[in-house]
């Protein structure tokens, strides 16, 4: 009886003992797939200038906030074509994220919020396989000169059809960037 | 907190360890060798069963969890007195004793204390109840054998114990439930093949779909458990092996409404009188969802030493995975967003002698090792970082006899604790902390504007309960306990810093928390009379340090704007009581009272603590006919009032898109509320009982405070259960 005790004993001591962890073996860091870093958007007028629209979040839910730049002013009384571009850029090369969303273009859309702009006009969205409107590619035309703010947002999973509100839309928020523009 | 440089003098002890805990084996078991005489069994004196059953506040035995069996085991704990839940919807409920959960809660099965990452507050104890015969909370000395970290308390289970006589025998319980349209199936064979030789066999089968509240569908809140668990050994009076094995799996799907994304997102939903995603019924458990599986191993022996007492050796391997599964961006990815796989291994050594007819010890050695995993394929940050950890601990407890009605408990109990992480942070975090200047010499490297640190911890704990029990006549029965238990912060605590999407805000731990240290002292007053049973039980848990996380401002991200919450320490103060009236109103009726008050505050500022459990009310009239086929029938009433002591958590969250703020109320505390149940139970035969239960019996809708989906979507409606137990 003692011998079984014994042996079995130390049987489970050296399972125990031979799970230590080697100290160099450090974990490998995760690859990050959900991130956006970068929402741009560019507003190409049939003439003039064309107007880049930026925000660029390089840690994600990190402290640091994203920096938000706008190329310059939006001419009052134009057409702008209205393109939105998604990026991962801590992948190199960076990872275009806009891709997946058409691929996907029935689960989501981006929702326009205009504030303070009462004479700008959104329209022409381009459609998801079931011809709802998606919204990666837009029709943008100012009326009057003015100053205010257009919100981007790309909601995952929205209501659809809906009235394009952000509360019609509904779904989760998957990024989400406000720019102070001017239009003169 | 002392950083080591390396592990060598830890693997140090632990080698000596292990070499004095088989040189001490093989003394006793050379000496009980040489002794030819037989021993009678450890039988516990009778004195100290009447202390036990003094200490340990109630017990729930296999009559009560009969008609419970497909509830989840946290919910079937609600029904002690003293303890609520603290729950994510109604399939994930964790035990809150006395106000406190989580990590200052241990749960013990069949002596192995279960470890599946319970530091998280929507993470439920891997247990099936369908293979729990009895259970019991202890606060008194007697935990420190389990813990010595469980500030709240210590919930034991334990269980059946198998047929006496050689023979087979078991049973099967099946219910079925009109809320989540499902049920479960548990049975449970036992054989005994010899008068020493035994076996037992338990498995559970659950599947629910969705629930219900009187108005609407709960989408995405079915669960399914596959349970099994097998024990089989040889007990005999002077020695005894067993085996036991025991495998818990668990799927379960969350609220669909309550997964949203950004400060707004979160604000719309608990704005919404309706949960913002309502489906049609389903079985089927789509993301979020949560996916556990649990197994325990475990080989005991036990040998009877003369003059020494009962040496119990065991060994448990415990395997944890827990999968968490998010929306994600992109439905074709069904990767989890968490994949953790956490190992424990532990021996555990134990004396219990009485060593006279008025004094039993009980002396234990236990070392553990455990290692957790986070798999980096989730491609999302880690929650908790990969770690070792290493406890060894010993301890000792006694009761003492002084007298007939006077008995002393004492426990001493320390724990050495080292842990070991390798975690990467943010480097834009690890700046703003200023870790990079106090804990520049644990960063490893830099990699991808990350940076690797490897922080070590050690942590030496002493705790010590003192209680006495004295009975006064036959009528009064008073026991009064005083502890002191320090708690180590929890890998969450320590190095959370990021988003959390469950509950859409930004966590953030601190690598400087300290242990918290709890005083907690109980009363505890019984008095019987015939038809007449009280009880009432006051205590006071003073916890210095007390970890805990608050609201300390916002965050804008690329994703929207997100609350921060970040864990602090200060120091806090528990107090309240349980009560319990039992009165024989004749010979079949009766009528239970059970009241219990919980308050909880930061010291300082008088600020309350968060999560504290609302006054509940209960009370039940049962009718009991034994000469009819053992008739019961059960009215059972349950109040809970509105907590009106919350901390103001609430957060003026900045939106962009309107330039507005909007409140975003995640304090205000749901009105108070009032159920019935009803249920009833014969037997048709002697082995074959059948029951209904019906659950809240008005249909009433009604949300509760220590439910974290209480923001977006009503508790159950009415729910009917039939339960059919057959034994063989």
């Amino acid at each position: 009886m003692k011998n079984v005790f014994f042996y079995a004993f130390s049987a489970l001591l050296f399972v125990t003992t031979s799970c230590d962890k080697d100290d160099d073996n450090t974990p490998e860091p995760v690859n990050e797939e959900e991130v956006i870093t970068t929402l741009t958007v560019k507003l190409t007028p049939t003439t003039g200038t064309a107007i880049e629209l930026k925000s660029f979040d390089a840690d994600g839910d990190g402290p640091n906030v994203p920096v938000l730049s706008v190329s310059g002013a939006l001419a009052a009384n134009t057409s702008y074509a209205g393109v939105i571009e998604l990026l991962n850029e801590l992948e190199t090369p960076a990872e275009d994220i806009t891709d997946e969303v058409n691929e996907e273009s029935d689960e989501h859309q981006f929702v326009f919020t205009l504030n303070g702009l009462s004479d700008v006009v959104i329209d022409n969205l381009n459609t998801d396989t079931n011809g709802m409107p998606l919204g990666s590619t837009f029709d943008l035309t100012t009326g009057a000169a003015g100053s205010g703010s257009i919100t981007f947002t790309l909601r995952h999973e929205p209501t659809k059809p809906n009235d394009g509100t952000s509360a019609g839309v509904g779904g989760d928020t998957d990024i989400e960037a406000t720019f102070d523009v001017v239009i003169q | 907190m002392r950083f080591l440089k390396n592990g060598a003098i830890l693997k140090f002890i632990v080698a000596s360890f292990y070499f004095f805990c088989i040189l001490c084996f093989s003394c006793f078991t050379a000496f009980s060798q040489e002794k030819t005489e037989v021993l009678e069994e450890v039988v516990v004196y009778d004195k100290f069963n009447k202390i036990t059953k003094a200490l340990n506040k109630t017990i729930l035995t296999n009559k009560d969890l009969e008609d419970l069996s497909s509830l989840p085991f946290g919910e079937v704990l609600k029904h002690i007195n003293g303890v609520t839940t603290l729950n994510t919807g109604n399939t994930i409920a964790k035990p809150v004793i006395h106000g406190l959960h989580s990590s200052r809660v241990a749960v013990i099965n069949n002596g192995v204390r279960i470890e599946d990452q319970e530091w998280g507050v929507e993470h439920e104890p891997s247990l099936d109840i369908n293979s729990v015969d009895q259970i019991f909370i202890l606060t008194g000395a007697d935990k420190l054998e389990y813990s010595g970290n469980s500030l709240g308390g210590v919930v034991v289970t334990l269980p059946k114990a198998v047929r006496k006589s050689v023979g087979f025998s078991g049973k099967s319980r099946i219910t079925a439930s009109s809320n989540g349209r499902g049920g479960s199936w548990a049975n449970s064979v036992e054989h005994r093949f010899t008068t020493n030789w035994f076996a037992n066999l338990n498995w559970t089968l659950k599947k629910f779909g969705d629930f219900e509240t009187p108005d609407y569908i709960l989408s995405n809140t079915g669960y399914g458990e596959n349970n099994i668990s097998l024990r089989a050994g040889k007990h005999s009076t002077n020695s005894g092996i067993e085996l036991y094995y025991s495998y818990f799996n668990k799927n379960v799907g969350i609220l669909k409404a309550s997964h949203l994304h950004t400060g707004e997102d979160q604000y719309r939903g608990i704005n919404s009188p309706v949960p913002l995603i309502i489906s049609d019924f389903t079985y089927a458990i789509d993301a979020p969802k949560q996916e556990v599986q649990h197994h325990v191993a475990k080989i005991d022996f036990y040998t009877n030493l003369a003059k020494l007492g009962k040496l119990d050796v065991s060994y448990n391997y415990q395997l944890n995975r827990r999968f968490e599964y998010d929306i994600r961006r992109s439905s074709t990815n069904k990767k989890p967003s968490i994949d953790l796989k956490l190992d424990t291994h532990e021996i555990h050594l134990k004396l219990t002698s009485n060593i006279s007819s008025k004094l039993n010890t009980k002396v234990g050695l236990e070392s553990k090792f455990q290692e957790n995993f986070a798999n980096p394929d989730t491609g999302i940050r880690r929650i908790i970082p990969d770690y070792t950890k290493y406890d060894l601990t010993a301890y000792a407890i006694g009761n003492l006899a002084v007298k007939e009605n006077i008995l002393f408990e004492l426990g001493f109990r320390y724990d050495y604790t080292h842990i070991d992480a390798y975690k990467y942070y943010r480097k834009s975090l690890w700046e703003a902390r200023n870790y990079d200047e106090l804990y520049g010499d644990i960063a490893i490297r830099e990699v991808s504007s990350q940076i690797l640190a490897n922080p070590k911890f050690n942590f030496g704990n002493l705790s010590f309960s003192a209680g006495t029990y004295f009975s006064v006549g036959e009528h009064h029965d008073l026991y009064l306990n005083f502890g002191v238990l320090a708690r180590n912060p929890n890998p969450s605590e320590l190095f959370s810093e990021g988003l959390h999407h469950a509950a859409a805000r930004i966590e953030i731990g601190d690598l400087s928390l300290r242990s918290e240290i709890g005083r907690k002292m109980q009363l505890s007053y019984k008095y019987k009379r015939n038809k007449f049973q009280a009880s009432f039980s006051p205590y006071l848990n003073d916890i210095e340090n007390f970890i805990y996380i608050i609201p300390t401002g916002s965050r804008a991200t690329i994703r929207g704007t997100f609350p921060v919450w970040e864990y602090k320490q200060k120091d806090a103060v528990l107090y309240g009581f349980d009560y319990d009236l039992n009165l024989d109103l004749s010979e079949n009726l009766s009528f239970n009272q059970k009241i219990s008050v919980t308050k909880g505050f930061e010291k300082n500022s008088n600020k309350a603590l968060i999560d504290i459990p609302p006054l509940s009310i209960k009370n039940e009239v049962t009718l009991h006919v034994p000469n009819y086929k053992d008739l019961e029938l059960t009215l059972e009433s349950e109040y809970v009032s509105r907590q009106n002591q919350f901390p103001d958590n609430n957060f003026d969250l900045y939106i962009p898109r309107t330039d507005t703020f909007v409140l975003l109320d995640l304090s205000s505390p749901p009105p108070a509320f009032h159920l019935l149940h009803l249920k009833s139970s014969l037997n048709i035969n002697k082995k074959t009982k059948i029951g209904i239960r019906i659950n809240n019996l008005l249909n009433e809708s009604y949300r509760n405070y220590l439910n974290r989906m209480r923001y977006y979507a009503d508790d159950l409606g009415i729910n009917f259960s039939l339960f059919f137990n057959k034994r063989f």
